[in-house]
């Protein structure tokens, strides 16, 4: 038996013994429609096209079990935002943690709060939750549908809630566990949501977090979804994001990725609907043996919608980054413009970078368009900084981070950019 | 302050400078005129330490120290600046964040304290004045999207910045219109000093009417093969660089 059917198997054992403790009959048929899907397809292998560069027998070593409920201090926890007064949630190993959140806009069109409270109180998520992906679509939603259980719930209505809301996520890799954490982010009707996502991990223990995030924005509707990726050293995080983009609104992703032995960041966006506009924009970067994989799709369903992808990656020692982009026209889908451009450093002989740049066009006037690059830095501005008086390292330093810090030239919010810098040249001085 | 040597130098298999000599004394400001193909942008490059410029032969003597022992920051620490015929561009870096990063790390060679953001803000400005550079244009990434004018003034500040004691200026009048030449010259004269020496290579006379040269070289073959007052380069103005190609032919 291959590892992966292995550990599919005792994923599956372990979710067929669990108790949920909230229980409704919509949610148990979401949660075996997840269990089916994945007992038939499991883990993803090679052999799946968009699986093609990311194995997960790095999944080697983790056992299966769901992750304990953790305490966790308030002192370990920073915030990136703390000098705004946002809302703040907190997820410890997928569980929400009340005692270290602080939600403060309620009512008025706005419902922020945690899944498992949501599910425990009232039918309302049942009118999204599981209606915009799949699970047929992606075993990773599906695995993390069948262990439906807690998460971010975010749903404003003719509301625009300027101030960001930051969301953490720690993983505390007790004993080789994973955790499932499932959100839902809904902006329907002139709503606006800010949020900011940080993805923590404590200690060197390996720990798998599938997190799966279901978007829905509609009619004239906006959401900036800021992710920020800084799992532990052992830290595997498969993470993915189906949205939904209806008329006249738009979905905008910032993903800096830099941590953790693995991370495959997927993320799928349906623009369906007059005027709908995708905007991806993502950094990852690795060193080690860090593995870093960031799939996308973005499909224009219908006539009049826009993308445009920005994706930007440095590989240092012997790591790996995956770029998958994919822009599918639908028939009809007259009018698309889609632009995708993903750039890539290698900053060492053993560093390597798969990119795979896909357009599949059924429609016939539209505007598409797609580049990729590898490269090194260029000499020519080395010596330019050298003979400047900036030493190699931080002229080698300030190169990356010029490269890299262009992927995210569309965050208009200062302090947020801000934060996506720091973070960045924190991992240039690491 | 600078002696250069019988010096010789290879890019690749081919040899560009031929036993090239020259001396500069401090405050003097030196021109060096010539035919392309001469040798005078490796000669710049050669003085700033850039890679792939082979010396086979002789020597560069800087302030009494082996120049051609350093690297190419080091250099910048000890007071060599090279105005780039081409300045480079570099996305996703801002002006202002370049020339704190270069003027701190010089400051740092040479033991002085290090500028915190609002006293490098302050000291840029005292010189952003005279170049007639806006706070916008320190904003923008290293030289991109910047006007051929824009980039030579963007060097001449990075120069009064760094506040060199050789300046080495590579075809600094390259892509310049009129207004632009003045600008850059009258920027390049008011850093004059008794100092600071000052290496201008260029191709046509018209800068040296706004930075007089004491002394006029002109370089052809990979060597020097005259050298005279300012006068010399109104002369090649007049009657071009034929005659030396002949006398070396």
């Amino acid at each position: 038996m291959s590892l992966v059917s292995e550990i599919t198997r005792n994923l599956v054992n372990e979710q067929s013994t669990m108790q949920f403790p909230q229980s409704k009959p919509w949610l148990e048929s979401l949660r075996a429609d997840g269990i089916d899907a994945f007992k038939k397809d499991g883990l993803p292998d090679i052999n799946i096209e968009k699986w093609k560069y990311t194995n997960l027998n790095q999944l080697n070593g983790v056992t299966g079990e769901r992750s304990p409920e953790v305490a966790v201090n308030q002192d370990q926890i920073t915030w990136l935002l703390d000098e705004v007064e946002t809302n703040k949630l907190v997820f410890v190993n997928g569980y929400f943690k009340k005692s270290l959140s602080k939600i403060i806009d309620v009512g008025q069109g706005i419902r922020i709060s945690a899944l498992c409270n949501e599910l425990l109180n009232s039918d309302f998520i049942n009118n999204y939750l599981g209606k915009i992906a799949s699970t047929a679509d992606n075993p990773l939603f599906a695995l993390n549908t069948a262990f439906i259980e807690d998460g971010c719930s975010i749903v404003v209505e003719n509301c625009k809630l300027l101030k960001p809301i930051e969301v953490v996520y720690i993983s505390t890799g007790s004993n080789a566990t994973c955790h499932y954490p499932r959100n839902i982010i809904i902006a329907r009707n002139n709503a606006e949501i800010n949020i900011v996502e940080r993805h923590i991990g404590f200690g060197g223990e390996v720990y798998m977090s599938n997190g799966a995030t279901e978007i829905l924005v509609e009619d004239h509707s906006k959401i900036n979804h800021y992710r920020i990726f800084e799992d532990a050293v052992n830290g595997i995080n498969l993470s993915s994001v189906r949205a939904v983009v209806k008329d006249y609104s738009c979905y905008n992703s910032f993903v800096l990725s830099t941590g953790g032995r693995l991370n495959r960041c997927e993320i799928d966006v349906s623009c369906a609907g007059d005027r709908a506009n995708a905007s991806l924009s993502g950094v990852y970067t690795a060193r080690d043996q860090q593995h870093t994989d960031h799939t996308t799709r973005i499909e224009h369903l219908v006539p009049n919608t826009t993308s445009v992808e920005n994706y930007r990656g440095a590989l240092d020692g012997s790591a790996r980054g995956i770029f998958q982009g994919s822009i599918f026209v639908a028939v009809g889908a007259d009018g698309t413009d889609g632009r995708m451009s993903n750039k890539n450093l290698l900053l060492s002989s053993q560093a390597e970078v798969n990119a795979k740049p896909q357009l599949e066009i059924y429609a016939d006037d539209v505007q598409c368009a797609h580049g990729c690059t590898t490269g090194e830095l260029d000499d020519e501005a080395l010596f330019y900084l050298r003979s400047r008086g900036i030493t190699e390292p931080n002229a080698r330093a300030i190169l990356v981070e010029g490269f890299l810090n262009e992927a995210f030239s569309g965050i208009e919010e200062q302090t947020i950019l801000d934060v996506f810098h720091e973070k960045i040249r924190d991992w240039m001085v690491i | 302050m600078l002696e250069i040597n019988n010096l010789h130098v290879n890019v690749g298999e081919t040899q560009i400078l031929k036993g090239l000599n020259l001396k500069i004394n401090s405050g003097e400001v030196h021109a060096i005129m010539g035919p392309n193909g001469a040798g005078k942008s490796t000669l710049s490059y050669v003085l700033s330490g850039r890679a792939g410029y082979e010396v086979t032969e002789g020597t560069i003597s800087y302030q009494g120290k082996n120049l051609l022992d350093m690297e190419p920051e080091k250099r910048a620490g000890e007071g060599i600046f090279l105005a780039f015929q081409y300045p480079v561009e570099i996305p996703g870096v801002s002006t202002m964040n370049f020339l704190k990063a270069a003027v701190n790390s010089v400051r740092k060679y040479r033991g002085d304290k290090e500028f915190d953001a609002m006293e490098f803000l302050k000291f840029v400005r005292e010189q952003t004045k005279i170049l007639n550079i806006s706070d916008d244009m320190l904003k923008r990434a290293v030289n991109v999207g910047f006007s051929g004018g824009e980039k030579k003034r963007a060097e001449v500040l990075q120069m009064a910045v760094l506040d060199p004691i050789l300046a080495v200026l590579d075809e600094t009048d390259s892509g310049l219109d009129v207004d632009a030449l003045r600008i850059v010259g009258e920027g390049v004269t008011a850093l004059r000093s008794s100092k600071r020496s000052m290496l201008v290579i260029t191709h046509y006379q018209r800068l040296l009417d706004y930075i007089i040269p004491d002394v006029v070289h002109v370089l052809s073959s990979g060597k020097i093969v005259d050298t005279g007052d300012k006068n010399l380069a109104l002369e090649l103005e007049k009657n071009g660089y034929e005659i030396y190609s002949e006398a070396v032919a």
